[in-house]
């Protein structure tokens, strides 16, 4: 997977935030920030896969919401 | 036999649409989407039509399966046909054993007993939802693929209500409570989100209580199993 898709990966955690309640401002400053913060993380690696950058992302945003973390991770695993 | 029977088996009938967990499931997800891109107007507007579309459903199959059941016994269905009892009390202690395994898939999350293709198109469909009409049609669809396990809970429903009385008010009442209780679990996740609680607190509550579910819906299902044969066949 091409790690340049994070453009949709933010569009759909701005989503996530914005139910979550966190404000608009705010949340595009930190998603920005923990999805380029994870790119670079896995910028060393030959391979990245989907669950690679799911985790990188998921480690990053813990650091600045806890609970939209834990929606990014588990959201494939509802039903 | 007293009317008490009957009605213990449809309380429990009722406690296992309940506890069912796919719509709520699709529903926590649209509640979420919608919350996440429209107003909390409109998002509740949405997240009332998708309730409404489930309703719908659960009536629907209901009301066919009830017809099905009046139209081959011309008087109430009798309870004392054997036969009927036992294919209806094994179905449900078959379902009650392979429950705890099959209902949640094994690993983190609440994934449930659905392909993973199916659960992805629902996943797909509560993302790109805009009009209320296409929410009614997720709520209408989203509890279809569960009907593996709730159609033998509508015939017990039905069968019991036919059983516990004779008047046509009364039968309509207890069908009514019936097809209104499958929405309960919608109408409290809809309120919990409305009061500012999101997916990730629910999401939680419901992984912590997955095994909780997993053994008390198939509890119910083995104990209705077994109240229907011995009120049915040992103590008509």
């Amino acid at each position: 997977m091409s790690i340049l898709d994070t453009k949709l990966v933010i569009r759909d955690l701005k989503i996530d935030a914005k139910a979550i309640g966190i404000p608009a401002g705010a949340a595009k400053a930190f998603i920005e920030k923990a999805v380029n913060d994870a790119t670079k993380s896995l910028s060393s690696k030959t391979i990245v896969t989907d669950k690679d950058l799911v985790r990188a992302v998921h480690k990053e945003l813990k650091k600045y919401n806890a609970d939209l973390a834990y929606v990014y991770e588990n959201r494939d695993t509802i039903i | 036999m007293s009317v008490f029977a009957p009605v213990s088996i449809l309380i429990l009938a009722m406690l296992i649409m309940a506890f069912l967990q796919l719509t709520p499931g699709v529903f926590l997800l649209f509640s979420h989407y919608s919350y996440g891109k429209f107003s909390r107007k409109n998002a509740s507007n949405a997240s009332l039509f998708f309730i409404l579309g489930a309703e719908t459903s659960t009536a629907l199959v209901f009301v066919l399966i009830y017809s099905l059941l009046s139209s081959l016994y011309v008087a109430p269905v009798s309870f004392t046909d054997n036969l009927l009892v036992w294919i209806i009390a094994g179905t449900m202690i078959a379902i009650g054993v392979i429950f705890p395994f099959c209902y949640f898939k094994k690993g983190r999350g609440t994934k449930l007993f659905i392909s993973r293709r199916l659960a992805k198109d629902f996943d797909q469909k509560t993302r790109i939802i805009k009009t209320r009409s296409d929410a009614f049609v997720l709520g209408f669809v989203a509890s279809l693929p569960e009907l593996i396990f709730t159609i033998p809970v509508y015939i017990v429903a039905a069968t019991q209500i036919m059983k516990i009385s004779d008047y046509s008010t009364v039968r309509a009442m207890l069908g009514l409570c019936f097809i209104l209780i499958k929405i309960a679990p919608l109408i409290a996740i809809h309120l919990t989100m409305d009061s500012g609680r999101n997916l990730a607190i629910l999401q939680k509550s419901r992984v912590k209580n997955k095994q909780f579910i997993r053994v008390f819906i198939s509890a119910i299902y083995l104990l209705i199993g077994i109240l229907m044969i011995i009120f049915g066949v040992f103590l008509p």
